[in-house]
C-alpha cells in the first residue's frame, strides 16, 4: 500500500516538474500568465510631420537629474452646499484625498542661439576677427514619457490634474539645474568651441566675448 | 529507489527554475556633461494614441482611449569632430569637410500628450496616470523607431551645410565648399 501511494507521489511529482520544465522553456504558458492581465498596446498609427523649422542652435552642456514631486489633492465634501450637513444633523463626510508621486528623469540642454548672431555681433578685419555670442540660454526640457516612475497614486487622477503635476515636475527639475550655474558653463564652453572654429577657419587672432545672462 | 532514478531530471528541474535571476545593470549618468552639438533642424510630428484594453478574458467590459501626441524631434552635426585637416583655406576660398548629422534629442513634453477621448464600461475603472503614461510611453518608442523614415537626418545635413556657408560668407569668405565626411555615416 505504501509502496503504491510513494509511486503515485513521485509520479504526480515527476508530471509536475515536467509541466515546470516545459513553462520554463516556453512550450507551455506559466500558471500566473493564466490571470495575468494583458497588457494595453496601442495600435501603431501613422505619424504626421506638422512643422520643420531650421535651427542654428549651439548645444554646448547637457545637464541630468532626478528630481521626485508629490501631490496631494484633498477630498472635497460629499455635500455641495456647506450648511447641508448642520441642516440633517450628519457629519460632513468628504471624498479621500488623492495622491501622486512621481520621480522624473530628466535632461536639460543649454547654450547659445547663432540665429541671433547678427552682422553688428562679427567684425573681420584682415586675419583678426571679434564676435560677440548671444546669451546662454536653456534650449531644450527634456523628460518624455518612459523618464517618468509613477511611485505612488491614489485616487483618480484626471489628465488634466497629472499633467499639472508633471509640468510641477519639470519646474522643479529645471530649478535644480540651474543652481548648477550650468549657464555660466554653457556660455564657456561655447566661446572655447566658437574660438576653436574661428581659428580653424584660418583666423590669427580671435575674439569672442560672451554675453552674461540676466536671471 | 525511485527518487534515486529519476534524481537527474528533479535536479535539472530545480536549476532550471533558479537561473532565471537576471543581474541589473546599474546606470550611470554624469550630472554635467559638455557637448559640442550644433542643431540645424527640428521637426514637430503629431501622431493619435489609440488603444482597447479588452484582450483580458476574465474582464468584463471594455475600455477604450484616444490620446494626441506631439514631439520634437532635433537633429544636427557634432562641432567638434571638425578637424584641422578637414579645413583648406586658399585666399577667400574654403573648403570644409563637415561630419555627418546626427539625432541630438526626442522630446515629448507633458503639455503635448492629451487626452481626446476615453470611454470606460461600467464594470471597469477608468484609465490610472500611470497607465496612460504607459501608453505614452509606447507612442514614444514607435517614434524612435521610425526616425529614420522621416528624413531628419538629410535635412539636418542640409541646413547645416547652409547655414556654416552663410556664417563663413559673414566672415569674409567669397567661394565657399562644403561636403560631408564620406568615412563616417549617419548616426540616429
Amino acid at each position: 500500500m505504501r509502496k503504491i501511494f510513494t509511486k503515485y507521489v513521485v509520479l504526480v511529482l515527476l508530471v509536475l516538474a515536467v509541466i515546470v520544465l516545459f513553462q520554463r522553456i516556453q512550450w507551455l504558458p506559466s500558471f500566473g500568465d493564466w490571470f495575468k492581465s494583458k497588457p494595453v498596446e496601442i495600435e501603431n498609427t501613422a505619424i504626421v510631420i506638422k512643422e520643420i523649422n531650421a535651427l542654428a542652435q549651439l548645444i554646448t552642456v547637457t545637464a541630468y537629474n532626478e528630481v521626485v514631486i508629490e501631490e496631494v489633492i484633498k477630498g472635497g465634501s460629499l455635500f455641495n452646499n456647506p450648511v447641508v450637513p448642520t441642516l440633517l444633523n450628519v457629519p460632513d463626510l468628504k471624498y479621500v484625498n488623492k495622491k501622486l508621486v512621481l520621480v522624473g528623469k530628466g535632461k536639460i540642454l543649454a547654450g547659445v542661439d547663432l540665429a541671433k548672431l547678427t552682422d553688428k555681433d562679427i567684425f573681420v578685419k584682415g586675419d583678426s576677427v571679434s564676435m560677440k555670442l548671444p546669451k546662454p540660454m536653456i534650449l531644450q526640457v527634456i523628460i518624455n514619457p518612459s523618464d517618468y516612475d509613477t511611485f505612488e497614486e491614489t485616487g483618480s487622477w484626471t489628465d488634466a490634474e497629472a499633467r499639472a503635476v508633471k509640468l510641477k515636475l519639470r519646474d522643479k527639475l529645471i530649478i535644480t539645474v540651474l543652481r548648477q550655474n550650468i549657464l555660466q558653463k554653457a556660455a564657456a564652453k561655447a566661446k572655447l568651441l566658437m574660438e576653436n572654429f574661428l581659428t580653424a577657419s584660418g583666423f590669427k587672432k580671435v575674439t569672442v566675448i560672451t554675453t552674461p545672462n540676466q536671471l | 529507489m525511485f527518487f534515486k532514478k529519476y534524481s537527474p531530471v528533479l535536479l535539472l528541474c530545480v536549476l532550471c527554475m533558479s537561473c532565471n535571476k537576471k543581474e541589473k545593470q546599474l546606470q550611470q549618468v554624469m550630472a554635467l556633461q559638455q557637448m559640442n552639438d550644433l542643431a540645424t533642424v527640428e521637426y514637430v510630428v503629431t501622431k493619435i494614441i489609440k488603444a482597447n484594453d479588452n484582450k483580458t478574458w476574465y474582464k468584463i467590459g471594455d475600455r477604450k482611449i484616444l490620446m494626441s501626441c506631439k514631439a520634437t524631434l532635433t537633429a544636427g552635426i557634432d562641432l567638434a569632430a571638425i578637424k584641422p585637416e578637414q579645413v583648406n583655406i586658399e585666399g577667400k576660398r574654403i573648403t570644409l569637410t563637415l561630419p555627418h548629422s546626427k539625432m541630438i534629442s526626442v522630446n515629448i513634453k507633458p503639455e503635448d500628450i492629451t487626452e481626446a477621448y476615453e470611454s470606460v464600461d461600467v464594470l471597469r475603472q477608468s484609465f490610472t496616470s500611470q497607465e496612460r503614461n504607459g501608453l505614452a510611453i509606447q507612442a514614444e518608442q514607435q517614434i524612435n523607431a521610425s526616425i529614420g523614415e522621416l528624413g531628419i537626418l538629410q535635412t539636418a545635413e542640409t541646413n547645416a551645410a547652409l547655414f556654416v556657408n552663410n556664417f563663413l560668407h559673414r566672415l569674409g569668405y567669397e567661394t565657399i565648399k562644403i561636403n560631408f565626411d564620406n568615412l563616417a555615416t549617419p548616426k540616429n
